[in-house]
């Protein structure tokens, strides 16, 4: 799921910060640029990891601040293809599911991986959501639900990194969507197994 | 911006709790002092709730050592630490998707697997282990073994595991809530499929 990756980047600290020592105020610096944001075919960043060189310090004519060449290693977050993770069920269409990590919301379950055959049925209390059901056999006490209760585990189908659109969508942009699959033994609500 | 090295190393969700706990995350009020982000401290609540908050080095070094007789890529042991199953759910070998899907498992940091070494390339296509029985066959419940003695469980859950078992053993237990009884159901079905 996490990966560490050693990046290397040019950065200039603004002179609100040259009250703190160097590392530190490298350190937040890289904080203020990369945390919760993806790198495209990289990952999320997660967390800086480490600093690894610090060099430059230069000033350049008309600024007022110093820039640094940094070489740093970050912890990324980036399932490979085949992990399987356990998630919360965020939201549930007839496209399929949607489901959170709590740091990344971004994982689809499209319905054609759901595990065969389901159907699905509106859900009386909210309106645009509904039940996935999972019958297992075609007597009516072998379906299996899938409600918001646990949590559910998924494998890794792929990982996408869609280019950042050049006007803005009606729905907020999503950089890293992640598609899993239900559809095998030991996937699905824990509760099932 | 250049990335040097994209893949510096995997770690296990043990390693990454860890890190943060070193940087001063924790469950209590003292979030609001410690130099740990809010994304972070996502992050680290998500992890809590795996097992790996429940790991430590030792028993994941134990791990990688006894585990070199099963043969197992990388990225399979990455899987199993970071999931630490302790049933066989099932072994499917007619389905386009091999492997072991292992439910609860513990596992431990992949330290060993940070001296540089490329978990990308050993990517498991399909569930925790490729063709598991082929290669593995009455080797899956020795490995099951491993995992679950050198990943034991706290004494909360191992009562209530206990009490899962027995209660598998059982059938048409009134008592057994639904979610039970469509376990035993399906462990029937799958041994019938086996």
């Amino acid at each position: 799921m996490f990966y560490l990756s050693l990046i290397e980047h040019t950065l200039r600290l603004p002179p609100s910060l040259l009250s703190l020592p160097l590392q530190d105020a490298i350190k937040k610096e890289l904080e203020n640029i990369f945390l919760d944001k993806v790198i495209a075919s990289l990952g999320l960043c997660i967390s800086v990891y480490d600093i690894r060189k610090i060099e430059g310090g230069f000033i350049f004519p008309g600024d007022g601040a110093s820039t640094y060449v940094v070489e740093f290693r970050m912890v990324i977050f980036r399932p490979f293809v085949g992990e399987i993770i356990a998630g919360k069920l965020k939201e549930s269409n007839k496209d399929g599911l949607r489901l959170s990590l709590g740091f990344f919301d971004d994982i689809y379950i499209p319905a054609h991986r759901l595990p065969k055959p389901s159907s699905y049925e509106h859900d009386q209390e909210n309106r645009y959501q509904v039940i996935w059901t999972w019958e297992y056999d075609s007597e009516d006490n072998n379906k299996f639900y899938i409600d918001g209760l646990d949590e559910i585990k998924f494998r890794v189908d792929s990982v996408e990194y869609p280019p950042v659109p050049i006007e803005q969508p009606e729905k907020p942009f999503a950089p890293m969507v992640i598609t899993g699959t239900l559809d095998d033994d030991g996937l699905g609500p824990v509760t099932w197994w | 911006m250049k990335i040097k090295t994209p893949n510096a190393g995997a770690l296990t969700n043990f390693e990454v709790l860890d890190f943060l706990k070193a940087r001063g995350a924790s469950k209590d009020s003292s979030r609001v002092i410690a130099p740990v982000a809010s994304s972070e401290y996502k992050v680290y609540d998500y992890l809590v709730e795996t097992p790996a908050s429940r790991q430590t080095r030792e028993q994941i070094y134990e791990f990688m050592k006894k585990c070199k007789t099963y043969k197992l890529a990388k990225a399979e042991i990455l899987n199993i630490i970071n999931i630490a199953p302790r049933e066989l759910v099932e072994i499917d070998p007619d389905s386009f998707n091999f492997g072991i899907c292992f439910i609860q498992c513990q596992s431990e940091p992949n330290l060993a697997m940070r001296s540089g070494s490329t978990v990308g390339s050993d990517i498991v296509e399909n569930g925790d282990i490729e063709h598991s029985e082929m290669r593995l066959g009455d080797q899956v419940e020795e490995l099951l073994d491993l995992v679950r003695n050198v990943f034991p469980l706290p004494p909360a859950d191992l009562t209530s595991e206990a009490g899962m078992d027995k209660d598998r053993e059982e059938t048409g237990n009134e008592e057994q809530n639904e979610d039970m009884n469509e376990t035993l159901d399906g462990d029937q079905i799958d041994g019938d499929r086996k």
